[in-house]
């Protein structure tokens, strides 16, 4: 047998399996541009209006990919896929802690109660409310609007010259200015540590759209990277000793 | 020998050992002074691009490391900041082993260190900017734990720091158009603007300067006062630097604007501060009415300035530091709060913790022969030709933040029926370190000159400022 997989003078040309991640920004080139940019706002419009931590974290991994895509438009495909693992990775550490939260809050939540009256001693086991409607956040209607209004500014934004960049696709610069709009917009709503930290990504996120078509240098990018993942341990952290704040 | 890493991997290693160590507090305060107090002599001390013998061979120590295209550099300029936020980090983590700390302070004030350097070494220090956001959420680590598990102050320091970053970054975008074009003079007007707005945030200045009171109050007060001396002094150095490299920036209007933000801070500092009733609180407004003098005193545009602003920033920490340290005593023994209320008569069980807070505060409040009298009296005397009415605005709000000290102190030192029953119950360990705090507070106020040579010397790091 020779070193290249051939029997005595046959070649066999072994079928590709898996395709390069540069190969796969190539397939999904057409998608990365007005599609990639509405589905990232719907993406954040969703983590600014739902408090559910699960529908929360998928937004934010669906933001990270489509992200991803929109960066392989300004910077080579190679770094756009480590943007992306990087958005991805965090979404990992999100949904870790997140879930670690939400089962000590369920324990704490199904506490026992004994009423001092029942000489019995029964316990009664006060479980959290069950409805499907409950994560549902009061003023929803309201954060809609608000997110819609943010997207229309976002899109007027991203149309004045004097605010975009030469080698910006209008795409990348509406998907930009999108992103840090609904991510401060969602600053201005919640004190919850994980939620602040999906929402100082996205912003993050938007500005590095805008600042990878200005410093596309390396160190820079790693840095930016450093950076997400720093803020996203500090609000984990944040989440997990948090303790009496409404 | 690369001089820069040294300086950035020494901490960062350090930080890691003292999180392994974090059953024995004193052996971690003992590591991470050490730590510090060697890298200030090396600060202070190390041959720059000469050979040198060390260990028995010939070193060549490099001022410079360059990764992936950029360059962190240590410059004989950054030698005085340098040392100081050493050796004020020195004193600091030698204090912890006595005072009420999170558990997460030492290790990750100890990354910090790391970051910090990072800060002063990067080229171009633009990016700075990136390790000051990383140097917030290292700090977040330090400000909350179970002990105290209110994240209100520590998350708004982490957005305000997350969205000034964008700024200084975007304004490092238009200097270099500026100086591909110089004719056009769009890109500095929008430098100018976007820096601003940055420093703005950054430098916690009215109406982003919400951070500071409540992470004063929710947090750990020692670990409180190290982020509002070591951090901010940073912020501050990193604001210097700009105005130190760029002529354009000295213009009369970014000087007004300085002033005008530093009396903003000063005037609102003050008068929040009067209407306290909690100790916490209290120190934010006390903090945000010095970071408002120093920035005046910067606005001077005048080399006495500076070096006004310069002794002012360095001599905040000696009264924080000393402040921090009694409080989280005090605020231990009264389930958790620094209320007025809740701290009746605890000067006569706590009487060191007590005066250690009395003093550091009156020192932040910039109280005559204490430390933190010099660099303000140093300003007053240069706003009394140049600014008169500044001059009233600062020592108004003075006068309110030792008013509201002084309302604390009556109810730290009210007699109670039930104090005589209970013994001094002052940390033996504590007391030491407290009554050195006092000593060296006193000190500086009595003898300024023992400092103002220092001072001197840090502000020739900034050339261009002190002409």
């Amino acid at each position: 047998m020779d070193s290249g997989g051939g029997v005595d003078g046959v070649v066999v040309v072994l079928p590709k399996m898996i395709p390069t991640f540069t190969e796969l920004i190539e397939q999904f080139s057409s998608f990365a541009s007005t599609p990639a940019a509405v589905g990232v706002l719907i993406a954040a419009g969703i983590i600014v209006a739902i408090t559910d931590w699960r529908v929360s974290v998928f937004a934010l991994a669906c933001q990270s990919i489509l992200a991803g895509l929109l960066f392989s438009r300004v910077l080579p495909p190679q770094l756009a896929g480590v943007k992306m693992i990087v958005g991805l990775l965090i979404c990992v550490q999100m949904f870790l802690t997140a879930r670690q939260i939400a089962s000590k809050k369920k324990s704490e939540a199904l506490t026992v109660i004994i009423s001092p009256d029942d000489q019995s001693g029964t316990a009664v086991a006060a479980s959290p409310d069950q409805s499907p409607f409950r994560n549902i956040p009061v003023g929803l209607p309201f954060r809609v609007v608000a997110v819609i209004m943010i997207i229309i500014v976002g899109w007027q934004l991203s149309q004045i010259p004097d605010l975009t960049v030469s080698g910006l696709p209008p795409a990348v610069s509406l998907a930009a200015f999108g992103l840090a709009g609904l991510g401060l917009l969602g600053l201005g709503l919640t004190e919850e540590p994980l939620k602040v930290g999906m929402l100082l990504i996205t912003v993050l996120t938007g500005f590095e759209m805008y600042y990878a078509a200005v410093e596309p240098a390396l160190a820079v990018i790693a840095l930016l990277a450093v950076v997400d993942f720093a803020v996203v341990l500090s609000v984990c952290y944040l989440a997990a000793v948090r303790r009496g704040e409404a | 020998m690369s001089v820069p890493v040294l300086m950035l991997a020494t901490p960062a290693v350090a930080a890691v050992i003292v999180y392994v160590l974090q059953r024995w507090r004193w052996a971690q305060a003992i590591i991470a002074a050490t730590v510090c107090a060697l890298l200030a002599l090396l600060a202070l001390q190390i041959p720059l691009d000469q050979v040198a013998v060390f260990a028995g061979r010939d070193v060549t120590f490099q001022g410079t490391w360059s990764v992936l295209g950029r360059a962190f550099t240590f410059a004989p300029e950054n030698r005085p900041a340098l040392t100081f936020i050493y050796v004020a980090s020195m004193f600091f983590f030698a204090g912890a082993g006595a005072a009420k700390v999170p558990s997460a302070f030492l290790p990750a004030g100890l990354l910090s260190m790391s970051l910090l350097t990072a800060t002063l070494f990067v080229q171009p220090f633009l990016f700075a900017a990136l390790f000051l956001e990383m140097l917030a959420a290292t700090s977040v680590l330090m400000l909350s734990d179970d002990d105290h598990p209110f994240t209100r102050g520590s998350l708004r320091l982490l957005v305000f720091v997350t969205l000034g970053v964008p700024f200084i970054l975007l304004a490092g975008w238009q200097i270099e158009g500026a100086t591909s074009s110089p004719d056009d003079l769009t890109f500095l007007s929008r430098a100018t603007v976007l820096l601003d707005v940055g420093l703005l945030i950054l430098l916690a200045i009215l109406p982003f300067h919400s951070w500071i009171p409540t992470v004063a109050e929710e947090s750990s007060p020692y670990a409180a006062a190290f982020v509002f001396t070591v951090v901010q002094t940073v912020v501050m150095f990193f604001m210097l630097n700009f105005f130190n490299q760029y002529a354009w920036l000295r213009s009369p209007t970014e000087f007004a604007l300085l002033r005008f933000g530093g009396v903003a801070m000063v005037i609102g500092g003050g008068a929040f501060a009067f209407a306290q009733r909690r100790f916490g609180r209290l120190m934010g407004y006390a903090v945000m009415a010095d970071i408002g003098a120093a920035m005046l005193a910067v606005g001077l545009g005048t080399a006495d300035g500076l070096r006004a602003a310069l002794a002012i920033v360095a001599l905040r920490s000696i009264g924080l530091a000393v402040w921090g340290m009694g409080l989280g005593w005090l605020r231990a023994n009264a389930k958790d709060s620094t209320d007025f209320e809740d701290l009746v008569g605890k000067a006569w069980r706590f009487p060191f913790a007590s005066i250690a807070v009395v003093i550091g505060g009156l020192s932040l409040a910039g109280l005559p022969l204490t430390a933190g009298f010099v660099g303000r009296w140093a300003l007053y005397r240069q706003l009394a030709v140049s600014d008169y009415g500044f001059a009233i605005a600062l020592l108004a709000a003075s006068g309110s933040v030792m008013l509201a000290y002084a309302r604390g102190a009556a109810s730290l030192f009210k007699r109670t029926s039930t104090d005589e029953a209970f013994p001094i119950q002052d940390d033996q360990v504590a007391v030491v370190f407290l009554a050195i705090g006092v000593a060296a507070i006193l000190f500086v106020g009595l003898f300024p000159q023992t400092i103002l040579p220092t001072v001197t010397q840090a502000a020739g790091a900034f050339k261009a400022l002190v002409k």
